[in-house]
């Protein structure tokens, strides 16, 4: 053999050095060849031009090769990885549902509370500038309870520091009735009145025509407004000529001067407005909702008022500056009040929302509970792997005894693991999209108002953390396993093989088992609170009644004709069979104005006491109408009229308040201005319908008679179900009132319902949760028994042979597995009293660490343990003691 | 190795053969050969312009044996190469019919140009 020149070595060597390049099993089968085929080609290569162009073929031909060996590797091992998928196809299948609701549940449930309390839904320039100016009390009942008077505006107008610019809004959003052109019929939409900078001042411009002109503000002569984009769309479809039209709202003509931008609906996320007009137009449209009022006239324009509260004032702030600014604003409204303003600037990058102050703590729960069920389904795929980990010991060492290297045989196991995760993830998409949908629905009861599109970071985490589970307990045992000479790993038994598996398998179910008990103890809880609400004595009786919203002046009845309009609609209703009798009322049922600043007869309140009433001006039907019980004194009567004496009737938490003993208020005296006020009546409490879990509010009824108030709401009391009334009802309001929109008609008990969607949704979403966690559990325990006893065969056909009972083998397993039970719920609960607190502002009526709840929770996993025990134990009870003695 | 499909047992299904595969299956028609004699031999019969590299050379091969037209031999040693041990390799009797069916089909293409007069008919 001649004896290799010194560059023909090192040419060798750098040839085999490039052999890098390609995967190993390639370099493993063919390198050798290679190396000989490429050293023999250089010897041959007589010139140093022949050895120049071999190298150059080398190079190009391995940069050509070697990426395609790498393809074709992997699409071999995603044949071979679906394959083996396909073989233990229940198993796969079962962990890829297990991996994807786990997955999906955390997407959805994170995706919404993204939507809610985490993105901003505004669609303006820098966000983050813009602060909502909140004073006093409300500044702790949060950004959305601000209001300021018309001239507190001017005077923050006035006092801001340079740079700063404010803008106003009603707080309200509030239905009105439209007409454009020639319609006869009137379509509602949404309206909100603002000042004309709101739209700079939020950063929004106009996506045709103009925005409302800079006006004096007190000029009442300014009928313009502006439509949004969806309005645009879906009333004038898109045409460019709307602007210029006239639209008539609530009877007044306005003239559409511009567009609002695409994508721009308002500040409230829920609730999108259609149309915008000045604040000064006010009383055109007769906006008369969501404000207080302190010595003020009603009837006369509010802007000019000091003592009306209707307005959320929102400031662009330049950064650095908030807290000079809100020392210039202290300074100045605590100069007009005479006293400390306590002005705050509250944060107003995401807007307003209702749903988000309703359900921020609930999501939050719901996502922990999501967590808890992905670490559940992960410790359950987890079991799964190591299990079936165990098993395969002997396939992979078939295969390593085939000549698959170790690390071929981990690139496949990883392969796999990866084909799971992402059949999971896709699964997860799909799951989450529906999941969220149905969330949403659930919680707003309707169609939603925002979207809430999935969030793929938390897909992403959520699918890495199983990934994670997967190669842990899938691919590194199984690896690890590959250590082992194949001939051992085909000569071991059953029992030396899977021994290895058992603890973390065991560890693993009874975390499961731990995380279960925090599940379904919230779940009980969550029940246990619902239930309470519905059987809560709501202080009226809601199978009884149907409720119907009209507002005949808005739609345009003159002033002098509404009298007689609802007396028509009255008796109308009264002929309807089935109806026993009727009422009408200002505000609906439980939902009313709040007027503060009374003073109660012999009452001193305490120096930053406000006493504050919830107000309704009713009919004298009104109480026997609803089926509120009177508990002392009267109701009203015809001769409580405009010019009697003022009469009231309140409730029993009024007059437990201010007069200690609740008897003792009839014929005590109140008011706003002097104590003109005479209590004759004394009702049970009537429950808040939009939050029954809230306590209730001193309530007031005066006489329909002695309010100059529209009323709004028509009570109706039925001998059958309200239900089925509606259509006659909708029937006589037509014919009495044919012009008379009607807002509203349902029955009582759908409000009720309604007032109830935060508690069904976390019934509906723990309960499910927690029987997916169960599930899980469960399943584990199955798993992990029946390989338990497949792996102490021997010993049972031993203690069988030696003259145990089935029923002895029997209780052994179930004992294990009730063993198990034990160590989770131990575990658990110190978990439990986590959750617990966490809870505690979600439930009603019971405590958040309850114990009869809890007792429960353990027996449900208890039964569920024992019941997972059940079909070992059996198959256990029957092993045949020769067959086993033999196999081993 | 690639489950081969049923019907890749007909020789027919694997033409029209890329050049290179074509080439080394002539080159084992004959004998067994090791990697780099099936290099020379192809280089020889074009006279210097086929050189397969080293790397399609085996990229081929390890194709060539997942379809079961050549198979391996046990490894010797080749007195004309340093006496370094070799892996051999034959052609397969699929690999036979499947280089004949191929060869056929190049004889059929000539036979047409011939026809039509792009090239010289045989005299």
């Amino acid at each position: 053999m001649r004896t290799p020149r010194p560059h023909e070595r090192f040419s060798r060597r750098a040839f085999q050095a490039l052999l890098a390049l390609y995967p190993a099993a390639f370099r493993d089968e063919y390198g050798r060849e290679l190396s000989l085929v490429f050293t023999d080609r250089y010897r041959d290569a007589t010139t140093r031009w022949d050895r120049a162009q071999l190298w150059v073929e080398a190079v190009v031909g391995i940069l050509r090769e070697a990426p395609q060996e790498h393809a074709r590797m992997i699409v071999h091992d995603l044949r071979d990885g679906c394959r083996a998928l396909r073989r233990h196809a229940l198993v796969t299948a079962t962990i890829v549902v297990t991996l994807a609701l786990g997955i999906g549940a955390n997407t959805a449930v994170f995706s919404l509370l993204n939507a809610v309390a985490v993105r901003s839904p505004l669609p303006v320039e820098h966000a983050e500038q813009l602060y909502v100016v909140n004073r006093g009390r409300h500044v702790a009942e949060g950004a959305e309870s601000a209001r300021l008077s018309g001239p507190g505006f001017d005077l923050l107008r006035n006092s801001a520091p340079d740079g700063v610019q404010l803008a106003a809004m009603s707080r309200g959003v509030a239905r009105v009735y439209t007409r454009i052109g020639q319609e006869r019929e009137t379509v509602p939409a949404s309206l909100q009145l603002v000042s004309s900078n709101l739209f700079p001042v939020l950063g929004v411009p106009a996506a045709l025509g103009r925005l409302l002109p800079e006006a004096n503000g007190t000029d009442a002569n300014q009928p313009l407004a502006v439509i949004s984009y969806a309005y645009w769309q879906r009333r004038f479809g898109g045409s460019p000529d709307a602007v210029g039209r006239q639209i008539t709202i609530n009877g007044a003509s306005f003239t559409i001067i511009g567009i609002g931008a695409r994508g721009f609906a308002g500040v409230w996320l829920e609730t999108p407005v259609d149309i915008w007009v000045p604040l000064t137009a006010q009383p055109i449209v007769q906006y008369t909702q969501s404000f207080t009022a302190d010595g003020a006239n009603l009837g006369r324009p509010w802007l000019p008022q000091s003592g009306i509260w209707w307005l959320h004032v929102v400031a662009r702030v330049p950064p650095g500056q908030a807290t000079a600014v809100t020392g210039a604003f202290n300074a100045s409204l605590s100069r007009l009040e005479g006293r400390d303003a306590g002005v705050a600037l509250q944060p107003f990058a995401q807007g307003f929302s209702r749903f988000r102050q309703q359900f921020s703590t609930p999501l939050m729960v719901l996502m922990v509970m999501a967590t808890l069920v992905l670490l559940a389904a992960c410790a359950n795929v987890a079991n799964l792997l190591l299990t079936r980990g165990v098993g395969r010991q002997r396939e992979l060492a078939v295969r390593m005894a085939l000549g698959a290297g170790r690390a071929r045989v981990f690139h496949q196991l990883l392969i796999e693991s990866a084909l799971i995760v992402i059949m999971a993830g896709a699964a997860a998409v799909a799951f989450a999209r529906w999941a969220g949908d149905a969330l949403l629905r659930v919680a707003i009861d309707g169609p939603a108002p925002f979207a809430a599109p999935i969030d793929f970071r938390v897909l992403v985490f959520a699918a890495a953390v199983a990934l994670l589970s997967v190669v842990a307990f899938g691919v590194w045992p199984a690896w690890r396993a590959t250590r082992v000479d194949p001939v051992e790993a085909f000569r071991g038994s059953t029992r030396t093989i899977m021994g290895g598996a058992t603890r973390p398998a065991r560890t693993l179910v009874v975390l499961q088992v731990a995380l279960s008990l925090v599940l379904v103890t919230g779940t009980g809880l969550f029940v246990r609170s619902f239930l309470e609400l519905l059987h809560l004595d709501l202080g009226f009786e809601p199978r009884r009644v149907l409720t119907v919203r009209v507002d005949p002046k808005l739609a345009g009845v003159p002033a002098r004709d509404l009298p007689e309009t609802y007396r028509r609609v009255l008796d109308e209703i009264a002929r309807v069979p089935g109806v026993e009798s009727t009422a009408l009322a200002m505000c609906g049922l439980g939902t009313c104005a709040i007027e503060d600043g009374y003073h109660v007869e012999g009452y001193q309140p305490r120096k930053d006491e406000v006493v504050a009433f919830s107000v309704n001006a009713v009919t004298p039907a009104y109480f026997t109408t609803v089926g509120t019980p009177l508990l002392a004194g009267r109701t009203f009567n015809d001769a409580d009229r405009e010019k009697a004496p003022y009469v009231a009737v309140v409730n029993r938490t009024l007059a437990t308040r201010y007069f200690g003993e609740w008897s003792q208020a009839i014929g005590r005296r109140f008011g706003l201005t002097g104590l003109d006020v005479e209590i004759v009546g004394i009702v049970e409490d009537v429950r808040g319908l939009g939050n029954l879990k809230a306590a209730v509010m001193p309530s007031v009824f005066v006489p329909l008679a002695q309010r100059p108030v529209i009323p709004r709401e028509v009570e109706i009391r039925t001998s059958i179900d309200p239900a089925t009334t509606m259509t006659a009802v909708r029937r006589a309001v037509e014919a009495a009132a044919p012009s008379l929109p009607i807002e509203s008609l349902e029955p009582a008990v759908v409000l009720v319902q309604r007032g109830l969607s935060q508690e069904r949704l976390m019934v509906l979403l723990t309960s499910a949760f927690a029987a997916l966690a169960l599930g899980l559990a469960a399943f584990g325990l199955f798993g992990i028994l029946s390989y338990a006893i497949a792996r102490r065969t021997s010993e049972f056909g031993l203690r069988i042979a030696l003259g145990a009972t089935p029923s002895h083998v029997q209780w052994s397993v179930v004992r294990d597995a009730l063993q198990l039970v034990l160590y989770g719920v131990v575990i658990g609960l110190p978990l439990v009293a986590i959750g617990g607190r966490l809870a505690s502002g979600l439930v009603f009526g019971v405590s958040p660490y309850d114990p009869p709840t809890l007792l429960a929770a353990v027996l449900v996993l208890t039964v569920v343990g024992a019941a997972a025990g059940a079909g070992p134990a059996r198959r256990a009870s029957r092993v045949d003691p020769m067959i086993a003695l033999r196999e081993e | 190795m690639t489950p081969r499909p049923a019907h890749a047992e007909d020789p027919e299904s694997f033409l029209p053969l890329h050049r290179d595969t074509f080439h080394i299956l002539v080159s084992l028609a004959d004998r067994d050969r090791h990697g780099y004699a099936v290099m020379q031999d192809v280089l020889e019969r074009t006279d210097g312009k086929l050189r397969l590299s080293p790397s399609s050379l085996y990229a081929s091969i390890r194709r060539l044996l997942e379809q079961d037209l050549i198979e391996e031999l046990d490894e010797r040693p080749d007195p004309a190469h340093d006496d370094e041990r070799r892996r051999y390799y034959r052609l397969t009797r699929l690999g036979r019919e499947v280089a004949k069916a191929e060869a056929r089909r190049l004889e059929r293409l000539l036979g047409d140009a011939r026809a039509t007069g792009l090239l010289p008919r045989r005299t």
